[in-house]
């Protein structure tokens, strides 16, 4: 095996594995994500290893999760939140509801999820995000947006989305 | 704290739990070999099958059959079928008004096809102003802090403001205004960046008679799959839709040709193909065909089978009248 890619698997394999975990939701489908990301980069190492491995893995991983094809469909909906959840009204709630986060992340689209990973994990720009996701940084907000507001919707249900305000 | 605090917490601590994982270096060692030996079988088999569809595929470029026989292919080159394949008869993209007034130092345009709408951009780093029109409500793409009523050329409109949003610097804001025409269609200006709310009300002031056309392309598309309209436009994204799709939907869909730096290939073996002599991988079971072209881009058609179901050699013709400019 190429000695550069091994020091590069051995230093970044496991901020490799946190990644793929959070884009994918599942430490088992991340694993198998990054070693199929790490088995094709391999096969043109030294290209990668002369520009920024780093930012290639990052954008294969999420790239291979979620396909331009998956991105730009318009039937990948979010998959429905129960609504019997109680109001949240005191402060334990509150802690309640932040450590409900992450299950509700994963009724996000693919998309919503990956451009707040990117910029919330990451900290990525919108421009940078898009180059990842191969869309326009507007299509990047509007992603964050829409899953930020459906969090925000799904924690504090008396909230309204007011997205689709009117003049 | 903030969600989006909440959120960033949330995500460090995920990340960092410790489970037991399998030693990474190995598995991907032995994912290596694995592909070494996949790739071998697949570069023999491959040969065979370029070879198997030029023979098969002759005759029908011929159907007529009375000229003197083809000479033999010199390599193996994926011949497109012959079919009925035609670009479809739409207007040059332009956006449909222009700007009478524009904040110094944004430089040149780019204009963008969305489904129906159609958008100005104008960026400068990390800066955007923007104006779209259309049939289709745009989104604000952040959130609001404050909203205003406002006329624009005396059509009563809304405003959308925030004194920051992710990634701003000091001084940055988020406005955007959106009002509708007459004809029903509505008209959305947005601003990120220094810009303030009065020169962005200037702005959207300005969009008068008039039309900016869209920047050139980076390739052109020269045969279409009948009953696809020009759905989504931008320098180096197209893509075709049917009628009833391109004028529903904003985001790219149908059938898109996209010039990349590097396509990323799907899971699953292709189907070894020359497309104009430019080596291509054709991944039947998920619509995806990539050109490699000879200054190292990639040219990456996908399809939704569902709304564009393409065959092989629809596919293959499709891509074969595909011109790539520089």
């Amino acid at each position: 095996m190429h000695g550069g890619f091994e020091e590069y698997v051995k230093a970044r394999g496991d901020a490799l594995r946190q990644f793929a975990y959070l884009v994918c939701g599942d430490h088992q489908h991340g694993e198998d994500l990054v070693q199929e990301v790490l088995v094709k980069a391999y096969r043109r190492w030294s290209r990668i290893a002369a520009d920024d491995p780093d930012r290639y893995m990052r954008t294969a991983l999420v790239r291979k999760h979620v396909s331009w094809l998956r991105l730009r469909r318009s039937w990948e909906k979010p998959e429905p939140v129960d609504d019997d959840r109680e109001d949240p009204g005191d402060f334990v709630q509150q802690i309640g509801d932040r450590h409900d986060l992450w299950p509700r992340l994963g009724r996000l689209t693919r998309a919503q999820r990956a451009v707040l990973i990117l910029r919330y994990y990451e900290d990525l720009d919108d421009h940078q995000i898009g180059e990842a996701l191969r869309c326009a940084p507007s299509t990047v907000r509007v992603h964050a947006a829409r899953g930020l507001a459906r969090l925000r919707a799904e924690l504090t249900p008396s909230a309204t989305d007011k997205s689709g305000a009117l003049p | 704290m903030s969600l989006e605090e909440d959120l960033r917490t949330t995500l460090h601590e995920r990340a960092t739990q410790h489970v037991p994982q399998p030693d990474l270096l190995g598995a991907v060692g032995a994912g290596i070999r694995r592909d070494r030996r996949r790739r071998q079988a697949l570069a023999a088999g491959g040969a065979a099958v370029a070879i198997a569809v030029v023979a098969v595929a002759v005759p029908a470029l011929r159907p007529d059959d009375t000229g003197p026989p083809p000479a033999p292919p010199a390599h193996s080159e994926s011949p497109p079928a012959k079919m009925d394949l035609s670009w479809p008869k739409v207007p040059v993209v332009a956006f449909p008004m222009l700007p009478h007034w524009v904040p110094a130092g944004l430089g040149e345009p780019g204009v963008t096809r969305l489904g129906p709408n159609t958008r100005l951009d104008y960026t400068k780093g990390t800066q955007v102003l923007s104006a779209e029109i259309g049939p289709l409500q745009p989104d604000w793409e952040v959130e609001a802090e404050q909203e205003h009523m406002t006329t624009v050329n005396g059509r009563p409109a809304v405003v959308h403001a925030s004194g920051s949003y992710d990634g701003s610097r000091p001084g940055d804001r988020f406005v955007g205004v959106r009002w509708q025409l007459p004809d029903k269609r509505w008209v959305q200006v947005l601003s990120l960046g220094p810009t303030t709310e009065a020169d962005v009300l200037r702005f959207a002031e300005g969009l008068s008679t008039g039309s900016v056309p869209a920047p050139p392309t980076a390739f052109r598309v020269g045969a279409v799959p009948p009953q696809l309209a020009l759905q989504h436009q931008s320098t180096d994204t197209t893509c075709l839709a049917p009628a009833a799709e391109a004028a529903r939907e904003r985001q790219p869909t149908g059938l898109c040709v996209t010039l990349t730096d590097e396509a990323e290939p799907p899971p699953g073996p292709s189907e070894k193909l020359s497309i104009n002599g430019n080596p291509a991988d054709y991944y039947a079971g998920v619509a995806d065909l990539q050109i490699h072209l000879p200054n190292g881009k990639d040219l990456d058609i996908t399809w939704d089978p569902e709304s564009v179901p393409l065959t092989h050699e629809e596919a293959v013709h499709f891509a074969t009248g595909i011109e790539a400019k520089g």
